[in-house]
């Protein structure tokens, strides 16, 4: 169980260098673009002097968006080391290499002691981690008391049975997420406080659309998708083929949506 | 209170001359401003409001899909067009002028129809004009234009031809008079696998068709669009917007569009430029500009279209035209999929994304004139849900886009060289648009027949 769940993280950050998921996707790798990213910012209560944690960062958009903006220092992990070092180019050319930087980093096991970050942004990778708790108890931890977690992801109005989600064949980020009430569910159980979200679903649309138009279909784009990440030899039976699509979307009813949970005092 | 956004290069209105101009905001607004040594000074309202203006940028160039240049670079910008090894912007759609000879003589015609009747290119002639554009830039996707292209019989061969030498994309620009009469003609297109009819479509009521074409033209375009509809081709309504003739019918015009869904894929705006048939000075109220037409369709359409979902060419031109595309709901709403990121990613354009934007556009164009039958047993009973919306996706949608050319007052080189529209000529070359059609004010052609024309004087 535990080497499936690290072959299906390794395969979908292997996903994500995919110049298929650029094509609908952007730079920024999630759906929004900048412009939520804009809104991730906003809601992070960042000073110049914040330490922020970028969590599945990608190609370092995100991060280098938010050094410029406020003049924060911001760390970004990701398990690509392709998309790092894209990241770290990008870093580079525009000159801000002194204000952040990008490691390797498993988003169930932060490499950062306790209490270290004043912000935590995850956008569009919580619903990829497979053991969610684990990961909602690390992100309490590196956080400053009173400091918040502001992620963008994808929810579900409807429900997915276990069945459904396990022959998904990996935690794609629809099989991978939950519905709205259960996010916050998790989050308060675990001790965060003061949820609060908007709803960002127009952004989930525009990115099917720009599927549907480029590809054809949704499933031939993530056919394409799961073509270019695999790796021939080892990973074949770690994913299972034929990903029900549209059960996928039908019983699970995707939106999108920004949350934000705060680490309480004390 | 004036601030230069930059430096570039014009044309004198009267002699053509390469002369030098600036990009000026003054109260706000957007000019270019330019002076002849022997013509004098022009100030010519280009945008209004800067903000979009700077916001929009300018995007990036490639040329790597211009395989040959047929010309050499002799005189500099714009007098060696053919493409020169100076033009920066690769060819997203050519257009072939099939005939001169047009059935109509409208007041705002930039290609000057009817006013030439020489002989026009027998099928030889058009092959080697289809040859010339594989030469110089593959298989892009071609415009039949004219004249009015209909009146040949033999268009369906021309279309035929095309096809077989491998150009994928074959539409037809015309007033479509004949496609509403001849059902047997538009039978033919359609067989020999023309792709899309791009249809004059002025408005909504014959007060702006005797104005723009000189006659009642309304219940034809209907009945060419309804024939269009019967034989499964995609149109594309084309309005030439004119200041105080039909930009109150712009909204109309959607409304309209949005009601002939699927088998109008989309609208495309011009507003009117000033060469062909339009000589004289214009004034900045003869103007509209890209922000005007996008204020107007927020504004006439109540918001269901926005200003922000539009977004620039991605490209040299990047002020040169604007698109946005959008799902028609079963509710009758417009889902806009597109919208202008204010903020530029700082990788735009690192390369990651493989196809270049006259690739981008040339698929899209080619997918998005499909007519897809409709997949009426999926999600057809489920208002709002996703298999619906996937579905709508591939059949109902709507692309809103524009373009106004520059004429010999707004002309900025920079931009030209960065042009992705290029006119096949039968003297072997590629010329781009806003320069194939330039007059100077008093309706000297810069080109004619494949040539500068002798009366330019080349100062500078």
């Amino acid at each position: 169980m535990k080497d499936k769940a690290k072959a299906d993280k390794q395969f979908s950050s292997k996903t994500y260098e995919s110049p298929l998921f650029n094509t609908i996707l952007g730079d920024t790798l999630h759906p929004g673009g900048l412009s939520l990213t804009e809104r991730v910012g906003e809601l992070s209560q960042l000073e110049e002097s914040s330490l922020v944690l970028d969590i599945a960062c990608g190609k370092g958009v995100t991060a280098c968006f938010l050094a410029r903006q406020y003049g924060c220092h911001v760390i970004g992990i990701d398990l690509s080391a392709e998309l790092l070092s894209l990241a770290r180019n990008t870093a580079q050319r525009e000159r801000l290499s002194d204000k952040v930087e990008f490691f390797t980093g498993d988003g169930e096991r932060l490499p950062y002691k306790d209490s270290l970050f004043d912000a935590v942004i995850s956008e569009c990778s919580f619903s990829l981690l497979p053991n969610k708790s684990v990961a909602a108890v690390e992100i309490r931890r590196v956080l400053k008391t009173g400091s918040r977690l502001v992620m963008t992801d994808v929810f579900l109005r409807g429900q997915l049975s276990e069945g459904l989600r396990s022959q998904a064949g990996f935690a794609s980020c629809i099989a991978g997420a939950k519905t709205i009430d259960e996010y916050i569910k998790l989050f308060e159980e675990l001790g965060f406080s003061r949820h609060y979200v908007e709803d960002h679903s127009e952004a989930l649309m525009k990115v099917a659309y720009q599927a549907v138009v480029t590809y054809g279909s949704w499933e031939a784009f993530a056919g394409q998708v799961w073509e270019a990440a695999r790796n021939p030899v080892e990973q074949k039976d770690a994913i299972a083929e034929g990903t029900p699509w549209k059960v996928l979307f039908k019983e699970g009813r995707p939106g999108y949506a920004l949350l934000v949970f705060t680490k309480p005092d004390g | 209170m004036e601030e230069s956004l930059g430096e570039t290069l014009s044309l004198c209105p009267q002699c053509l001359a390469r002369i030098p101009a600036r990009k000026v905001v003054e109260d706000g607004d957007v000019y270019l401003d330019k002076h002849c040594p022997v013509h004098g000074s022009f100030r010519t309202l280009i945008w209004r409001g800067d903000r979009l203006y700077r916001e929009w940028g300018s995007g990036e160039v490639n040329s790597k899909l211009i395989k040959r240049r047929l010309t050499p670079t002799v005189s500099g910008c714009p007098y060696d067009c053919g493409l020169c090894p100076n033009h920066k912007g690769e060819t997203c759609t050519t257009l072939m002028e099939v005939t001169g000879r047009c059935d109509m003589s409208c007041p705002v015609c930039f290609a000057s129809s009817n006013s030439n009747l020489k002989d026009e290119p027998g099928l030889s002639e058009v092959e080697e004009m289809y040859r010339t554009i594989l030469e110089a830039s593959g298989p892009c996707p071609v415009q039949l234009s004219g004249g009015e292209p209909t009146v040949r019989d033999d268009l369906p061969d021309i279309i035929a031809l095309g096809k077989e030498m491998g150009f994928k994309h074959i539409q037809i620009n015309t007033h479509g008079l004949r496609l509403a009469r001849d059902k047997e003609y538009l039978h033919r297109l359609r067989e020999v696998g023309a792709d899309l009819i791009y249809l004059q479509f002025d408005g909504i009521s014959n007060d702006v068709y005797r104005y723009t074409r000189g006659a009642n033209l309304f219940k034809l375009k209907l009945q060419a669009i309804e024939n269009c509809a019967e034989f499964r081709i995609g149109v594309i309504l084309v309005p030439t917007l004119i200041p105080n003739i039909n930009d109150h019918q712009i909204g109309d015009i959607v409304r309209f569009a949005k009601g002939q869904i699927p088998v109008v894929k989309g609208i495309h705006f011009q507003p009117i430029s000033y060469f062909g048939r339009y000589p004289g000075t214009p004034v900045n109220e003869d103007r509209i500009t890209i922000p005007d037409v996008l204020k107007t369709l927020e504004v006439q359409t109540e918001g269901e279209v926005k200003m922000n979902h539009f977004v620039p060419r991605r490209r040299k031109d990047s002020h040169c035209g604007f698109s946005a595309f959008y799902v028609l709901m079963e509710d009758g709403r417009l889902q806009s999929t597109t919208n202008f990121e204010r903020r530029q990613s700082p990788l735009a354009g690192s390369g990651f994304v493989k196809e270049s934007p006259a690739e981008h556009v040339r698929r899209f164009i080619h997918e998005r004139a499909k007519f897809v039958e409709s997949d009426a047993q999926e999600g057809e009973n489920n208002p709002g849900s996703w298999e619906s919306f996937f579905n709508r996706a591939r059949t109902h949608y709507l692309s809103i886009s524009g373009m106004p050319f520059q004429d010999v007052w707004t002309v900025d080189l920079e931009r030209l060289q960065g042009c992705c529209i290029h006119v096949v000529t039968q003297y072997k070359k590629l010329i781009p648009f806003c320069a194939f059609y330039l007059s100077s004010a008093s309706g000297e052609r810069l080109y004619y027949e494949g040539k500068v024309s002798s009366q330019v004087a080349y100062v500078s």
